[in-house]
Formats: structure tokens, C-alpha cells, sequence
């Protein structure tokens, strides 16, 4: 929801690194299909109580056990899945669908359409995303939808940086000049020239946005915001895990891994991709002095 | 005993040779100049001399300070060597002071730490130590900024910090290359002056001949990471053998001589490390190379000291 | 310094004017009446009209506007609509728990960020770099409440040290107190630490590379000394960027801790008033934590020109990008 630093470990020569990159990205994929498989299959119905098979630990039946109602935790850690990636996918793409256009055209067009774009920038960056989110979906009412739109709106002003600082380098360039010379328009070749070149600074920054949409969309969830039961989401898992924390903390502990297990294989794949993709660091200076 | 003596000094670096078979020597109050095109391995002398080498360049070789060998010292020991014994002024006065430290409290740092001073002496003695590198106190203050200060008198600053202790041996690493003209002579100027007035021993290294001929007694050409040419500079001036010295000094008159511009009289430029051919470094742009050329020559003195690394050099008196 | 102290307020005033005209036309259309909530469906309707007479309801809205913004200027804030008392009274209590746990998760994150940062740098590729760099991707990839609920977990349910939630004030006295924010504390500031670890290392590397710290290392500085003497304040300039804006992320985050934690905090009043459609209190709470972020951008400005000479004098160049 709000563009966090995340700078790469330089440390790790391009083989090791590439091995984090490739066990985050399948750690993300494994995160991917099981979501997927919770459309067609699960090992039960996740809203299916069975009060007297409450709070039981693992078995064979029930591989990570039951909640308060005696659902099964696996199936709905499985579906839960589902509802984080679809709020933050949709809520990236929003980000970047609204964001991207609007870099492409401030770079473009230089004058008063940059200016906005960039202190429209500086206006959602001074200001706390999560609570400007809380007052969103407060004034719109909680539920996915309007989770999708609180993240989304932040994702705008980041991808519209990211587009606009990886074009403007990209309009000095000669190709792009004779393009101008051959008569092609500013819109034309900001789509046919200028955007496949920028793809992969933003396939880094939409990999590093979607791990913070999972992060946001918990948040949202926990407190109440985000997806409304009977649909089932990580966020509010762990709510309702809070109250029986003294008699399981079983049902706090897992759906909060499986959080972090999801953030950390995108970052980890973020990172990966920013090295390979992103031409900037190249340029570091390796350091001097003992 | 010989205040420095540099023998067999070579830099490698992950399998890759940078610097190799450097041999100098350099007596009290002498001066050495060393000369040669961007990438030929001067400052990487001087830094492996100064302990200062990047990261994972490994030297060998030995680099003998009054005596001891400073590749073998630990960096305790080294930090007890540099800015006492040798100090160093870089190339860029800009970026070589700290932007955010006042020129005053940098170069009171080495005599606090070397001469024991206290903190209001060495402030002191700083004063003095820019008043005598031509910082006038009354016009700067040792108070200001670098930022606050002209290329010229930050390269003044610099310099201040070298001599501050007193150093036995000075090396001065392209000292003007990033001034303008009329400062570079004032400040080749102050070097000697200081190099005369304090007993210091020099080590001039650039890339510009003339800067070699003006400063030092004693020069040695460098190539490819390797000594071709060394002698007095009255020997190697006036009557250089090695085709890529004669080249130098051909370039001399003309262009501004700036590191990475082609020399107007070899074509070419030195190859990077790892692309050196085999045999003499410098046959693929020699007009004089032949089959012998494929093996390394060795670097052979003659009577005076003259040393030349070539299999075909120009004879005594020779024009080219 | 004074002509750029004036300008950043100024400059802050504008951010605050234009912040509070988002709020409050968000809150306009904003469904709900305010006084129908305050007495119920079944109020008479000449009740409700002489109740909106007197919250000055049937004003135009940019009288409204302004009313507001006059009140706030004088401190005369009005009353919330759910508790009935003026907004200063809800405020006061509430700011004495938020500003003691935002400025210690803000002491932890530094105290622990800025040593492992330097630490990572100095030892870059090492084992101890590896340790730190791995951590800290952890760190950044653990949501701030889930690590409330360890820490509720570990240190209140399972080893009784510490409270599970709640604040027993500060008349209970200041152990107590403490013991009550310290858990909120580490869970707002270990993710932000985790990132400002990130950002002081990759500083700090910059910095080394930097032609100054040879000189110093010429001069016969140890490694760790010109590091000390000559790398951190450079370092720092990001650094303190960040930190900047880790601030205002620490304010976010206690609307969601102070949940997990159960404590009677600006945020969680913020979330209930959201909830309760208190309108009153949101708006002045809302212009309170632009206030609070605005005030430390100024701070971290300022800071700049501590931090660095060539920034001082109005003059300012974006030397450090």
C-alpha cells in the first residue's frame, strides 16, 4: 500500500542470489496454485462447523485441525489464500492500470499534467496509507470491494513514479528521437517504445506492491475491513484466533505464516528480478577502503 | 638503506593480474616520478604502497618502508605508517574531503592522532599547516567548508592534511589532473616547495610527461601494469629507448594529455587487464614489434641505471 | 535558517488547509445524520431540527467549514457526537498513551536499525551480513499485528511476564505503564526496523566507496574510526528520510496495534469514531495526525541542514539525490 525501500543485497554474487529469487518465486507459485485448487477442491467445506469436534489439534481428518466452530483449518487457510491474492492482484492492477498511464503521460507531456501528477504524488506519500484506507472503507462500508479500491488508490502514485522516472531517461535516447523524427506521436510511442522498455522496472515494482497489498489487505481484514464473513480471509482468521489465543494459539500461529510465507517469497522474488531487470545497479560503485 | 623500496610489488585480483614485477626505489628526500595512460597501474602503486587497495585486490611482492615490509604489516601497524610516515594526495580535492566536516577539524585529525596533540593544539597546528599550504587564515577560515572553498584551495587543504605530521615520503597521485591550468602550476609549486623545505621524499605519479620532467629526478615508465622504462630523467628524457616512451613524449606538445584520450603518436589505447597480449604488453600498438616480441622482455639496466623492457629499442641518439 | 523555517511552515499550513478540506468534504458525503444519530430513529422531528439548529447543521457548509477551522485555531474544539464531551477531553488521555508508544517503537526502530545497518555494511558479505540482511527480509515480511499476537503468545500467555492488553494509566505508575506499551512497542517497530536496517546498510556501503574515506584512511584512521568519524553523518542523510516517513507509518500503525492490544489510544478512538460515524471527532483527529506528520517532515528537514553544511543557508541543492 505505501512504496517501502527495499534494497537488494549486493552481497550475494548473482548465483546465490538467483537461488533466493527462484525459492521465493516458488514459494509465491505453491501460494498461487493452492488458491487456485481452493476453487475446485478442498479437504472440506471450510464454513462447515462441527462444534463437537471444536478446537481439535491436527489429525489424520484434519491435517492442521479444527477452529472454534470446529472448521477445518487447512481448508480454510486454503481459501483464505484465495481472497488475499484476489483482493492484491486486483488491487495492484488497479494501481498500476490508473498509475502507469498516468508516468507515461507526465514524461510525455512535460508542463502542468507532470507537475500534478508528481504533487498528487507527494500528497498520497506525507500522509498515512492505512488510515486514509480505514476512512475509505468507512465511508464506503467494509467488504473486499472496497478493500480493493483503499490499496488501490495507493498503488497509483507508485506506479505512476516508477513509469514516469524509468521513462523520462527513456525519451533521451536516440531510438526514441528518431522515432519523433519518423512523425510517430507522443501516445504511439509510448506504447509501442517506451513501455516495453520500462516492463521490467515495473513487473519489480508490481512483484514488490503485491507483497505490500498482502500485507495491507491482512491489516484491512483484521480490524474488520476487508472481506465480510462468511467469506473466509487470513486477516480475519487471525482476528477471531486473537480471542482464543489462551486456549490455541494454533489457529493464530498459522494463518499469520502463512502471511509471512507468501510476503517473503514475493520480496524474495522482488529482489531477484530488480538485479536482473533493473539496469540501475549496475552503476553502483563497489566500495573502497578496508 | 633506501626509504622505499618497492620490489616485485604485483596486484591480482579474482585470478586476474593488474599489476606485476613493479620494482622502485626511492631514497630519503628523493623523488621518483612514475608515468604512463589511464589503466597502466600508477595509482594502484601508489594505493598498494599506502595499504589502501580496494577490497579484494590481494599484492605481493614486498613494499619496504625504512626497512619493513608494509604488505606483511597488520592494519594496526599501517595506521600507525600512514599519515606519519606516508601520506598521499589524490587526484579529485572535491570528493577526497569530507563535505560534511570542517577543513580545520580534518586536518587536525592526523596530528591528534600521530603527534599526540590535544584536541586545542592540533586545532592549532592545523591553523599553521594551512596558513603554510597558502590558506591564509584571515581570508580561510579554517572553520569553512570544502563546499565553501575553489578546486585550488580544496587540493591546498588536502595537501595540508598530507604534511601535517610531517611524512617522510609524499606521494602525490595526478595532484593537478582536476585543476585548471594556471592553479595546476601553483600548486606543483607548493608541492616542491614543501618537498624542499621539509626533507620529504616524493613520489610523483601522472599521466602528463611535462609534470614528471618539472618535479622529480628519477622516473619510471609504466605499462599494461608493468615498468618498461626507468632511470634518471635526464637519461629518460633525453634519450628514451622504449618505443612506448618515445610515443609518450611525441604526445607530449600536443592535446591536453587527459587520461583516456588516445595518444596522438601510438594508436590505440592500453588494453584492460586480462586483454594484455602475451610476450611484451605493448607489441599490438608498437611500430617496432616483431616475432621476438611474443616473449616478455625483461627490464635490463644498462651501466648508468637506465633500464629498458624491450626486445627492440630505439638505439642511443636514435631519432625516431 | 529563519527564512527556511518559514517556508517549510508555510508550506505546512497549506498541507494542513488542504488535508482538512479532504476530510471534511469526504465526511460531507459521508451518509448519516448526525443528529439522528445522536437521538435515535424514534426522535420527533422538531427535536431533531432544533438539535441541528444548535450543532449548526442547517449552515452552509462552508460556514461550517470555517466554524470548524476557527475552533480548531482557538482550541475550542466542539463536542463528539457519541460521548458528549469536547474533543480536546477524548484527546488529551488518548495522546498520553499513542506519543509514548509511537516515540519508543520509534526509539527501538532506530536503536536496533541503525547498529545492524552499520554493522552489515562493515562486515559486508560476512556471515554477520548474511545473519542481518536475512533477518531483516524476515522482519519485513511479518504483519505488525500477527507479531502483536506472538508477543501476547510468548511473553503473556505463555511466560506471564507481561500484561495481554489493556493500559492502566499513568497514575498506576510508570512501570506498569511501560509494561503495558513495551509489546505494542517491539511489534510497531521490528518491521520498520527491518527496513531501516536495509536502508542504513545500503547507505553506509555508498558511503565507504566514497574518495573521503580513503583520505581519512590515509590520514591513519582504522576502518572503524573513519566509519565512525567520517561515514555516519553521510550515512545518515537517507537514513533520516526514512526514518521521516517510518513516522508516519508508527502513527498508522497504532490504529491496528491498539487493537491488538486492546489500548485506549488516538488510533483505536479513531477506528471507533470511524465505526460510529463520529464525524466530530474524526475531522479533528484526522487534521491532528497530518499535523503530527507535517510537524516531523519539518523535523527531518531541519535535520538535513545539521546534518549537512552544503544544505544550510536556504541554499538548498539536492546533493544527496
Amino acid at each position: 500500500m505505501v512504496e517501502t525501500p527495499t534494497p537488494t543485497a549486493q552481497t550475494m554474487g548473482g548465483r546465490r542470489l538467483a537461488a533466493t529469487a527462484w525459492a521465493g518465486g516458488a514459494v509465491a507459485a505453491l501460494v498461487l496454485l493452492t488458491a487456485l485448487v481452493s476453487l475446485v477442491w478442498t479437504p472440506h467445506d471450510p464454513a462447515a462447523m462441527d462444534v463437537a469436534n471444536k478446537l481439535s489439534d491436527p489429525t489424520g481428518a484434519h491435517p492442521l485441525g479444527t477452529d472454534h466452530f470446529g472448521r477445518d483449518v487447512l481448508s480454510r487457510l486454503m481459501v483464505g489464500a484465495r481472497v488475499s491474492i484476489a483482493v492484491s492482484l486486483v488491487a495492484v492492477g488497479l494501481g498500476a492500470g490508473i498509475g502507469v498511464p498516468l508516468g507515461l503521460l507526465a514524461s510525455a507531456r512535460h508542463g502542468w499534467i507532470d507537475e500534478a501528477v508528481m504533487r498528487f504524488n507527494d500528497l498520497a506519500f506525507a500522509f498515512p496509507a492505512l488510515l486514509t484506507a480505514v476512512l475509505i472503507t468507512a465511508v464506503l462500508g467494509p467488504g473486499a470491494v472496497n478493500a480493493i479500491l483503499a490499496i488501490g488508490i495507493f498503488n497509483i502514485p507508485v506506479f505512476a513514479r516508477v513509469a514516469r522516472g524509468a521513462a523520462l531517461s527513456l525519451w533521451t535516447r536516440p531510438f526514441i528521437q528518431a522515432a519523433r523524427l519518423a512523425g510517430r506521436g507522443r501516445t504511439r510511442i509510448s506504447v509501442e517504445h517506451i513501455l516495453p522498455n520500462i516492463a521490467g522496472a515495473l513487473i519489480v515494482q508490481g512483484t514488490i506492491q503485491f507483497a505490500l497489498a498482502i500485507l495491507a489487505e491482512a491489516g484491512l481484514s483484521y480490524l474488520g475491513l476487508g472481506s465480510q464473513p462468511p467469506e473466509v480471509s487470513w486477516g480475519r482468521m487471525l482476528n477471531e484466533a486473537q480471542t482464543f489465543l489462551f486456549l490455541d494459539p494454533r489457529l493464530a500461529i498459522l494463518p499469520g505464516l502463512a502471511i509471512v510465507v507468501t510476503v517473503l517469497g514475493l520480496n524474495l522474488l522482488g529482489d531477484g528480478l530488480r538485479d536482473r531487470l533493473d539496469p540501475r545497479l549496475d552503476t553502483r560503485r563497489a566500495d573502497g577502503g578496508r | 638503506m633506501a626509504l622505499l623500496e618497492v620490489s616485485g610489488l604485483g596486484v591480482d585480483v579474482a585470478g586476474l593480474t593488474l599489476l606485476d614485477g613493479i620494482s622502485l626505489r626511492l631514497d630519503r628526500g628523493g623523488s621518483l616520478g612514475v608515468v604512463g595512460e589511464s589503466g597502466c597501474g600508477k595509482s594502484l602503486t601508489a594505493l598498494s604502497i599506502m595499504g589502501l587497495l580496494p577490497p579484494g585486490l590481494r599484492p605481493r611482492g614486498s613494499v619496504r618502508l625504512d626497512g619493513a615490509d608494509l604488505l606483511d604489516a597488520d592494519d594496526h601497524a599501517l595506521c600507525a605508517v600512514r599519515g606519519r610516515r606516508v601520506a598521499m594526495v589524490f587526484q579529485e580535492p572535491m570528493t577526497a574531503l569530507n563535505p560534511v566536516k570542517t577543513i580545520g577539524a580534518q586536518v587536525a585529525e592526523g596530528p591528534r592522532r600521530h603527534l599526540g596533540l590535544s584536541r586545542r593544539a592540533a586545532r592549532e597546528h592545523a591553523r599553521a599547516v594551512l596558513h603554510r599550504v597558502g590558506l591564509d587564515p584571515s581570508r580561510v577560515s579554517p572553520d569553512q567548508y570544502p563546499h565553501e572553498l575553489s578546486g585550488g584551495q580544496c587540493q591546498r587543504v588536502v595537501i595540508a592534511i598530507a604534511v601535517a605530521c610531517g611524512p617522510a615520503l609524499l606521494i602525490a597521485d595526478e595532484p593537478t589532473t582536476a585543476l585548471d591550468v594556471s592553479t595546476q602550476a601553483r600548486i606543483l609549486d607548493l608541492i616542491l616547495d614543501l618537498v624542499a623545505d621539509e626533507g620529504m621524499a616524493l613520489l610523483m605519479i601522472s599521466h602528463d610527461m611535462a609534470v614528471i620532467a618539472e618535479t622529480v629526478t628519477d622516473m619510471a615508465v609504466m605499462y599494461a601494469g608493468h615498468v618498461v622504462e626507468a632511470g634518471t630523467c635526464r637519461r629518460v628524457l633525453g634519450d628514451p629507448r622504449h618505443p612506448y616512451t618515445r610515443g609518450l613524449m611525441d604526445a607530449m606538445p600536443r592535446g591536453s594529455g587527459r587520461p583516456g584520450e588516445p595518444l596522438a603518436a601510438i594508436p590505440g589505447t592500453v588494453p584492460p587487464p586480462g586483454a594484455w597480449p602475451a610476450g611484451c604488453a605493448f607489441r599490438d600498438r608498437c611500430p617496432r614489434a616483431d616475432a621476438a616480441c611474443a616473449i616478455r622482455p625483461p627490464l635490463v639496466a644498462d651501466a648508468d641505471g637506465h633500464a629498458v623492457a624491450c626486445h627492440r629499442p630505439f638505439g642511443a641518439g636514435e631519432r625516431s | 535558517m529563519a527564512w527556511f523555517i518559514a517556508k517549510r511552515a508555510v508550506a505546512l499550513a497549506l498541507t494542513l488547509v488542504a488535508a482538512s478540506l479532504v476530510v471534511f468534504g469526504v465526511l460531507e458525503v459521508l451518509p448519516g445524520d448526525p443528529a439522528l444519530l445522536i437521538l435515535g430513529v424514534n426522535a420527533r422531528e422538531d427535536t431533531l431540527a432544533a438539535l441541528r439548529e444548535s450543532m449548526g447543521l442547517d449552515q452552509p457548509a462552508h460556514w461550517r467549514y470555517l466554524a470548524w477551522i476557527g475552533g480548531l485555531l482557538t482550541g475550542q474544539l466542539a463536542d463528539s457526537l457519541t460521548y458528549d464531551v469536547p474533543v480536546t477531553e477524548l484527546l488529551v488521555p488518548r495522546i498520553a498513551v499513542s506519543l509514548p508508544l509511537a516515540l519508543m517503537a520509534l526509539t527501538l526502530t532506530v536503536a536496533l536499525a541503525l547498529p545492524l545497518g552499520v554493522l552489515a555494511a562493515a562486515r559486508r558479505g560476512r556471515a554477520a551480513d548474511g545473519a542481518i540482511m536475512g533477518a531483516s527480509q524476515l522482519g519485513i515480511a511479518v504483519p505488525n499485528f500477527w507479531l502483536g499476537i506472538l508477543l501476547i503468545l510468548l511473553f503473556a500467555v505463555t511466560l506471564r511476564w507481561l500484561p495481554s492488553g489493556g493500559f492502566p494509566g499513568w497514575e498506576a505508575g510508570v512501570g506498569p505503564a511501560l509494561a503495558a506499551l513495551i509489546m505494542p512497542a517491539v511489534a510497531l517497530a521490528l518491521p520498520q526496523a527491518a527496513i531501516l536496517a536495509r536502508v542504513t546498510r545500503s547507505s553506509v556501503l555508498e558511503v565507504l566507496g566514497e574518495d573521503y574515506m580513503r583520505t581519512a584512511r590515509a590520514k591513519g584512521l582504522s576502518q572503524g574510526e573513519a566509519l565512525w568519524h567520517h561515514g555516519l553523518r553521510n550515512a545518515l542523510i537517507p537514513v533520516v528520510t526514512i526514518m521521516g516517513l517510518q513516522f508516519s507509518f508508527l502513527l498508522a500503525g497504532t490504529i491496528i496495534i491498539e487493537n491488538v492490544f486492546n489500548l485506549p489510544g488516538i488510533g483505536r478512538l479513531i477506528f471507533q469514531a470511524i465505526g460510529q460515524r463520529d464525524i466530530v471527532v474524526v475531522r479533528d483527529l484526522v487534521v491532528l495526525l497530518a499535523a503530527m506528520v507535517g510537524v516531523v517532515n519539518v523535523l527531518v528537514d531541519l535535520s538535513y541542514a545539521v546534518l549537512d553544511p552544503r544544505l544550510r543557508r536556504g541554499h538548498l541543492r539536492g546533493a544527496h539525490g
